[in-house]
């Protein structure tokens, strides 16, 4: 066999290399490769055909036999052992006897061979082209009556080798060849055959015996014939009953992304990425069907190569080759309380195939730009608000003018370069990928430096064992500017838009200002960006190493040892020759270090088989974990010069601390799926964890799941509905766990300290914590049920997948506050009631013009979801979200309401004869008081939606990306600040048309600088539509010919330019739509919607240009 | 292709019999050996921090929290601690202003709102803490078996967590009436309803009652005689906590027992008391400890009282446009009518020690922050040295004057005005001031009064001294609601039976459902 056709074969079974293929597959791959090897045996005068073999045996089981010829030749056989009782007892004396003659006698002529090097594939003999090979064409047509020749070639006119052509009703078939070609001999001159091929459409055609038939073959868009991960395993997409998502990452790796967010994003229904900032190395949130938990983890799980982790960072997104998402707990229900109630995102890594050396280089230059500036008050009409709050200005030069936002941002620019090289010989495949970023944020001095590393093994030690090994590795180099503070605070965003345009960069002195004159202004951005110097080095590594046992009877017993390390070092530096906060105390340097190492052990051994119309999968396993990690955080003041920056020349420490923490997990669990007659479906698990973050009473908890599917379309009432294909109805019920963030909350802490011990001099002192322990302390649980329903409309051209499900999230772990007269501030306890997320969502997939030189592929989803508290107790007094110096807190949690719901006055308008804002006076008690407070706002989107288009022209692709949310509102800090019209800083271009004398009709209220009315309060004129529709990603490819790169002898040259967040509609007035507060300790659940002067968003251009050797 | 057969098709391949047995006995042996995890596995302790059970072994175990306990109000929110002392004691009544925060002038003129935090929640939040940290070593020591750890040394131990416990709870009982009594960390009973305030000083008096009689007189070093529960100062507590009860013999008993103990001993220079070079003087029955330098040892209550400006002569570089000025505005600037007392009774001595007024105006920024001219600030405790944040200086919590203007009152009342007007007159003479006129028992009575609101000006006394020397609630609403500025203006209190008690914080009645709040409120 050529090489040519070992890539083709392996190429066919892209992505497989360890996923147990399924009883179709099998068929067809059987039938593809005996094809195959027939033609092999044509064209090469194997060598092994002339092997001469002597037996002399006496009623022997053939078996035996088979093993003897094995002992004494390289030959091999392959066969499957319903074709043939090899236990029958044979007798048989030849001496120096070629293969051929042998399997004759053996077998009796029932058998036919293939021989393809040494190995010897065994099939039973039918009348087609499986017979034994021969050169006769004439004693051929002999055979049979009608003979159809034909060609399957894909909608580009290239050929499909090993296309699976069946004359319908028979089990008479044959395969095509490597040119695409086949022949086929039929009783019948009216036979319809049916054409197939995997990732391709089946197609019926009528034969006919005079012309040559051709078939072109539309990609099929259901991928039902594909493998699915599953957790722990695979299942045939057919066979899945549960809600599963495969993104269609289809070169989408291999573009100007530095982040997995960016992969996941529009891509799949019920998946929402929220790009919360536009910060170099920082990382999306993503919700995988809503937020259904108050304080634990809200992020999914990632299965990276099998091992389970909390964090993608370890990824280069060039090195990704598949990602599949989990969505409902009859899926995720297998990795049970790990957090697996937030979904699963299994991604795998890019690996080396058989037989194919590949060296490839994917590069891109590029540059971002802040998408917007926000319009601000120039001189002249800021001395005139603040003369309205009674501050005259004098000293200040007026004619001063930094435009603050112009010094704060950049055009900054971005390199990116990923090599890889991979490959496999026989028994063993590698891919090394090594990947440097460049990237420098839009805010001056910030950017982040990565390097990358992915290595994976694979190699077979010999016929029943193999050992794989996958590692992971970045290294991150963060600039870190300080954002997501108000301006007072230290954040530099809010400060470029709050200080005021004339006062200047410098003082006298040289330092930066932190004030104009009369006690206008404020610590100006650049103080904040050029006398801290911030810098965080992070590291992040995932390996695994596993092997793979094979069992009798189907078994296979696997074994993975997982390390997953990361550690960070963050330094800061304040400059005391820049900064004045420094200069008091000489400058200060902070030395913050984390690390932590994870172990995974994870076992399971699987069974799979098929008994006629009977599939069964059951995998059964454990997993170990465990989990160290430290952290040493050291700040010091007074240096004793400002160009050493390090700890030892510093006098002061101000804070000297280490923190450790280990945390266990041990679980079991077991899985089985069953198919009747490829119509019905179940799959039910069940695992086990125990956790050592629970107390020892209720630290083990059970998670069931139980789902099931109907395929209708398999049905025979089904077999005459021609517009609606591939029907399935899918339905089950998941439970999923959700771990305590806290390592210790079962147990009474006491905290150390100094206290006064003497004149002058401290001593320990011991006291109990505000927070009171929990030994009763219970996992967090979902449930949820999902209802699916997939078909195919349009000769399977378009695939939709629906799905409606409702997740209930109870025993919320939750600090539950405690009468202050227990001398105890909160306990963790299992809140009553529940948070419930509903939804519906469905994804479209279409391969909607396939013609020629031309076609268009689109996918569209778009998700419901809608988020509500029920049932907690009324004093639970869930506020959060506190937003410093901007009136306290800003959500509310509680029953009827979605999660941290907005909470505030309501604003009807500017009274024109006060000038002031009207707020809605709910509690009928005169004045407005805090009880009037209402919701203003839901941060939560009533829908999402992600439409990508492909679109192919001849050697052009063109890609383009919307997603977009809808109904979900912002509450936007940043406005509240600019429009404040209380304190002596710049002000938004907006308040021009304030309220200035009694009569005005206007939407913006009166300057004041006592606002004894509270309009600077949190109130509904803050909290603005977050709805958008954003343009996220346009590339353009030009693929060049074969023929071109054969000259210079390289085998892929692609070429592309990239836009990303050019477009966006959306009516917010801040920098982006996309915002979220960064959470420091506050749970991500009750921070949502929140712009807190992040780092914005950028929108980018790069070009690149893949090349393949 | 024979890999991608192996790997990939489950089709069967012929098997030997040794490699079935060799690899399904490995398989075999991983599985069994990997399931069987221990629930060892399971038990991680907490590695960074100290759970309770393991925080009570040693007797050095003992002291640290004991050492805890006493240290609390002087962690970071100490400030807040001496703010609820001056804000209860000398706003409420008719020595100083609430400043330009609603919160405390609303406190000031008896308007507060249960929903405020700032400062009610405060006077509820910071005393019970304190209490759980005494009730954590009344609940442990008792149970520890160090050896070496002998129970006169526990007695000694528990004898300061009862006076300590006993002392917040006067403090809370005094603004809240009835409150609820938690007197164990582990009472499964967390949501309890409040004690009556009778039965309240009934714990406080078992408590100090303990005390004393556990206590020693004296510490083995002055610093801990003075810093520390003795039974001196839980007999001083049992004196204030009589006058309260009105049970004036107890209370003149337990007066005398400090006074003749021999510990104490007024100090010459009144000044000395306050000026943050003479701590742990003879005077002194209990201080509260700082050290500078840190939050959590150090205090900037003091700094707290300074309107915005420039006090960099005080060691605060207090920058124009901060967070600090906006964030933190400046109260218990003196009334005129305390002025006036000052000058009318000729107190120099007292009155250099108790304020300063800012003469040079420009000093100040922002007249937005509602200061005049004429106020002067409280002064009484000093800054720390330039420099410094947080400042060193201990506050005053106890001390001998109180305790013999207590006795003289008490003799007073019970009919032995001579003996109170000597007691009154040892106080005046320390101060240079001539022997008080007054003879007649209800003209000795006020001049007690008046003396202690200069002797005892922010030191947690002058509301109380008043209530008890109207001994009629209404007779006190009425005299709050009769305070005006000293050019006659009234202060416009809104004083009543209700409200001279605070509100129960409405974070806790919402927490709490067998709270009662306060009629009134």
């Amino acid at each position: 066999m050529n090489i040519k056709t070992m890539n083709f074969i392996d190429r066919m079974l892209k992505n497989r290399a360890e996923k147990s293929l399924h009883p179709r597959h099998i068929m067809n791959i059987s039938i593809f490769l005996s094809v195959i090897m027939v033609f092999s045996t044509f064209a090469n005068n194997n060598v092994y055909s002339q092997v001469e073999i002597s037996l002399d045996v006496k009623d022997q089981p053939i078996i035996s036999i088979l093993d003897n010829i094995e002992s004494q030749t390289e030959l091999r056989f392959i066969f499957g052992s319903e074709i043939y009782d090899f236990e029958k007892e044979v007798s048989l004396s030849v001496k120096n006897a070629k293969i051929d003659e042998i399997i004759k006698l053996l077998f009796e002529n029932k058998l036919a061979y293939t021989l393809t090097e040494n190995v010897v594939l065994l099939s039973k003999a039918i009348q087609t082209s499986n017979t034994p090979p021969t050169d006769d064409k004439e004693e051929l047509e002999e055979i049979v009556q009608i003979l159809i020749s034909g060609n399957v070639t894909d909608s580009n006119g290239n050929p499909l080798p090993g296309a699976s052509v069946i004359e319908v009703g028979t089990t008479n078939g044959t395969t095509t060849d490597f040119d695409g070609n086949f022949k086929l001999a039929v009783d019948n001159e009216n036979a319809t055959l049916e054409v197939s091929f995997i990732g391709f459409t089946t197609q019926k055609v009528t034969a006919n015996k005079n012309t040559d038939l051709k078939v072109v073959l539309t990609p099929d868009v259901s991928g039902l014939n594909e493998v699915v991960l599953t957790g722990y395993g695979s299942q045939n997409k057919r066979d899945i009953t549960s809600s599963i998502s495969v993104l269609d990452l289809d070169g989408a790796s291999e573009k100007a992304n530095t982040d997995v967010g960016q992969l996941l994003q529009s891509r799949s229904a019920g998946v929402r990425v929220v790009q919360n900032n536009g910060e170099p190395g920082g990382s999306p949130q993503i919700f995988v069907r809503g937020i259904s938990s108050l304080s634990g983890n809200t992020q999914p799980l990632y299965v990276i190569d099998g091992v389970v982790t909390y964090s993608t960072a370890a990824i280069d997104p060039n090195n990704i080759e598949d990602i599949t998402v989990l969505k409902d707990a009859s899926a995720a229900g297998i990795y049970g309380a790990a957090g697996a109630s937030n979904g699963v995102v299994l991604i795998t890594t890019k690996k080396g195939r058989t037989g194919e050396f590949k060296a490839s280089v994917n590069t891109y230059v590029g540059f971002s730009e802040l998408i917007r500036k926000i319009p601000l008050l120039g001189s002249s009409d800021l001395a005139d608000y603040f003369e309205d709050i009674d501050i005259t200005l004098t000293g200040d030069d007026l004619s001063v003018y930094n435009d603050w936002q112009d010094l704060t941002y950049q055009q900054a620019s971005q390199t990116g370069v990923n090599a890889s090289i991979s490959g496999g010989g026989e028994n063993g495949s590698f891919f090394v990928g090594l990947g440097y970023l460049d990237q420098e944020g839009i805010v001056v001095t910030s950017g982040n430096k990565r390097y990358s590393l992915s290595v994976n093994l694979d190699q077979q030690i010999n016929d029943w064992l193999s050992f794989g090994t996958h590692l992971n590795y970045t290294r991150a180099n963060v600039k870190v500017v300080p954002d997501d503070m108000g301006a007072r605070y230290g954040g530099a965003i809010s400060s470029a838009l709050q200080t005021p345009p004339f006062q200047p960069i410098f003082d006298d002195d040289g330092f930066y200002t932190i004030a104009a004159k009369n006690n206008t202004g404020m610590e100006n951005p650049l103080s904040y960006i050029y006398g801290n110097d911030n810098n965080n080095i992070i590291t992040n590594m995932v390996a695994d190493a596993n092997f793979s046992i094979k069992l009798p009877y189907n078994l296979t017993f696997k074994t993975q040892m997982g390390v997953i390390l990361r550690s960070n070092r963050y330094s800061a530096f304040k400059d005391p020759t820049l900064v004045l906060p420094a200069k008091d105390v000489m400058g200060e340097v902070r030395y913050n270090t984390g690390e932590s190492d994870r172990f995974i052990f994870d076992n399971t051994l699987s069974y799979d088989e098929i008994f006629g119309n009977h599939k069964l999968n059951v995998v059964i396993g454990s997993s170990t974990s465990e989990e160290n990690i430290l952290t040493s955080n050291q700040t010091k003041q007074n240096l004793a010069s400002e160009t050493i920056q390090t700890l030892n020349t510093a006098a002061t420490s101000v804070l000297n601390e280490t923190t450790q923490g280990s945390w266990s997990l041990q679980s079991y669990f077991a899985r089985a799926n069953y198919t009747y007659d490829d119509k019905y479906s179940v799959t039910a698990s069940v695992r086990t964890d125990g956790s050592s973050r629970i107390a020892s009473d209720n630290r083990w908890a059970s998670f069931k799941t139980f789902s099931m599917g109907w395929n209708l379309s398999n049905e025979s009432f089904m077999q005459d509905v021609d517009v609606v294909k591939n029907l399935k109805l899918r339905a089950g019920y998941g439970e999923t766990g959700n771990l305590p963030r806290g390592l210790n909350s079962y147990a009474n802490i006491v905290i150390v300290d100094e206290v006064a011990g003497g004149p002058n001099e401290l001593m320990p002192g011991r006291r109990p914590d505000s927070q009171a322990g929990n030994s009763d302390l219970q996992w967090e649980t979902s449930e949820q049920v999902n209802i699916g329903l997939d078909f195919s409309i349009l000769d399977d051209k378009i695939y939709v997948t629906t799905d409606y499900y409702t997740k209930k999230t109870k025993n919320m772990i939750f600090p539950f506050p405690l009468p202050t007269s227990t001398g105890f501030v909160n306990k963790i306890v299992n809140l009553d009631g529940y948070i419930e997320n509903k939804g519906f969502e469905f994804a479209v997939n279409a391969s909607l013009i396939n013609k020629g030189d031309f076609s268009w592929n689109t996918l569209y989803n778009m998700s419901f979801n809608s988020n509500v508290v029920k049932d907690i107790p009324e004093n639970a007094s869930i506020r959060t979200t506190l937003l410093q110096n901007l009136g306290g807190n800003l959500t509310m949690t509680k029953n009827g309401l979605p999660l941290a719901s907005f909470w505030g006055y309501n604003s009807e308008g500017v009274d024109p004869q006060t000038g002031d804002l009207i707020y809605t006076d709910n509690d009928g008690v005169d004045g407005i008081t805090p009880a009037d407070k209402q919701v203003i706002g839901n941060p939560m989107p009533d829908f999402t939606y992600g439409f990508i288009n492909e679109f192919g022209y001849k050697n052009w692709d063109l890609n383009v990306v919307i997603d977009g949310v809808s109904g979900n509102d912002i509450y936007n800090t940043g406005k509240q600040n600019l429009q404040a019209m209380r304190l002596p800083e710049n002000q938004s271009a907006d308040i021009v048309r304030r309220w200035r004398n009694p009569g005005d009709i206007t939407d913006i209220p009166r300057a004041t600088a006592t606002d004894s009315n509270g309009n600077s309060d949190i109130n509904s004129r803050w909290v603005e539509d977050g709805s958008y529709l954003r343009v996220r990603d346009i590339s353009l490819s030009y693929n060049f010919d074969q023929d071109v790169l054969d000259a210079v002898n390289i085998s892929g040259l692609r070429l592309y330019a990239n836009l990303k967040n050019w477009f966006t509609i959306t009516d917010y007035s801040g920098y982006s739509p996309e915002v979220n507060r960064n959470i420091n300790d506050e749970s991500v659940a009750l921070t949502q919607g929140v712009d807190y002067g992040s780092f914005p968003q950028a929108k980018s251009f790069s070009v690149g240009l893949n090349i393949e050797f | 292709m024979k890999n991608i057969l192996y790997n990939t098709i489950n089709f069967k391949i012929k098997l030997l019999k040794d490699q079935f047995n060799s690899r399904t006995i490995l398989a075999f042996t991983l599985i069994l050996f990997y399931s069987c995890t221990s629930e060892d596995f399971l038990e991680k302790a907490p590695l960074d921090v100290l759970t309770a059970e393991a925080s009570y072994v040693k007797q050095a175990d003992a002291e640290a929290a004991i050492a805890a306990a006493y240290g609390m109000p002087y962690d970071w929110t100490q400030h807040h601690y001496l703010w609820i002392r001056s804000v209860y004691s000398d706003m409420r009544a008719d020595n100083t202003h609430g400043g330009p925060a609603i919160a405390f002038q609303n406190a000031e003129r008896h308007l507060p709102n249960a929903s405020d935090y700032e400062p009610g929640g405060y006077a509820w939040d910071q005393p019970y803490s304190y209490i759980a940290a005494a009730n954590s070593v009344i609940d442990n020591v008792p149970k520890m078996d160090d050896p070496d750890f002998s129970d006169a040394e526990k007695n000694v131990i528990l004898g300061q967590a009862y006076f300590f416990r006993g002392y917040q709870y006067m403090q809370l009982a005094r603004i809240f009436g009835d409150v609820p009594l938690h007197l164990s960390n582990d009472d499964p009973e967390i949501y309890k309803p409040q004690s009556t305030q009778e039965e309240v000083f009934a714990q406080i008096e078992a408590d100090l009652l303990l005390a004393e009689s556990l206590l020693p007189t004296e510490h083995s070093t002055n610093f801990l005689t003075r810093s520390r529960g003795t039974k001196g100062a839980a007999q001083t507590m049992l004196a204030k906590l009589y006058a309260e009860t009105r049970d004036f013999q107890k209370c003149a008993d337990y007066a005398a027992k400090v006074i003749n103990s021999g510990v104490y001993e007024l100090v010459d220079t009144f000044d000395h008391l306050f000026d943050g070079e003479h701590e742990f003087n003879s005077e002194s029955i209990w201080e509260g400890v700082h050290v500078s330098g840190g939050f959590q040892q150090g205090t900037y209550a003091q700094l707290q009282m300074l309107p915005p400006g420039d006090f960099s002569q005080y060691g605060d570089g207090d920058q124009p446009g901060s967070s600090w000025t906006v964030a933190y505005p400046r109260f218990n600037t003196l009334h005129s009518d305390l002025v006036t007392a000052f000058e009318t009774m000729g107190d120099t001595v007292r009155a250099n020690s108790s304020y300063i007024t800012v003469s040079d105006r420009s000093l100040i920024s922002s007249p937005a922050y509602g200061y005049s001219d004429s106020e002067p600030i409280s002064h009484v405790y000093k800054l720390g040295r330039v420099g410094e944040f947080t400042s060193g200086h201990n506050i005053m919590l106890l001390r001998l004057a109180d305790v013999i203007l207590l006795r003289a009152e008490a003799l007073n009342q019970l009919g032995n005005t001579g003996e109170a007007i000597t007691l009154l007159n040892q106080v005046r003479a320390r101060v240079e001031l001539a022997p008080t006129t007054a003879t007649s028992k209800a003209d000795v009575a006020k001049a007690i009064l008046d003396e202690r609101r200069l002797e005892l000006f922010m030191e947690n006394s002058r509301y109380w001294d008043l209530k008890r020397y109207y001994n009629d609630d209404a007779a006190f609403v009425q005299y709050l609601n009769s305070l005006t500025e000293s050019d006659g203006t009234s202060l416009e209190y809104k004083a009543t039976l209700d409200n001279i008690f605070m509100p129960i914080p409405q974070k806790e009645m919402d927490i709490n459902e067998f709270l009662v709040q306060r009629p009134g409120y």
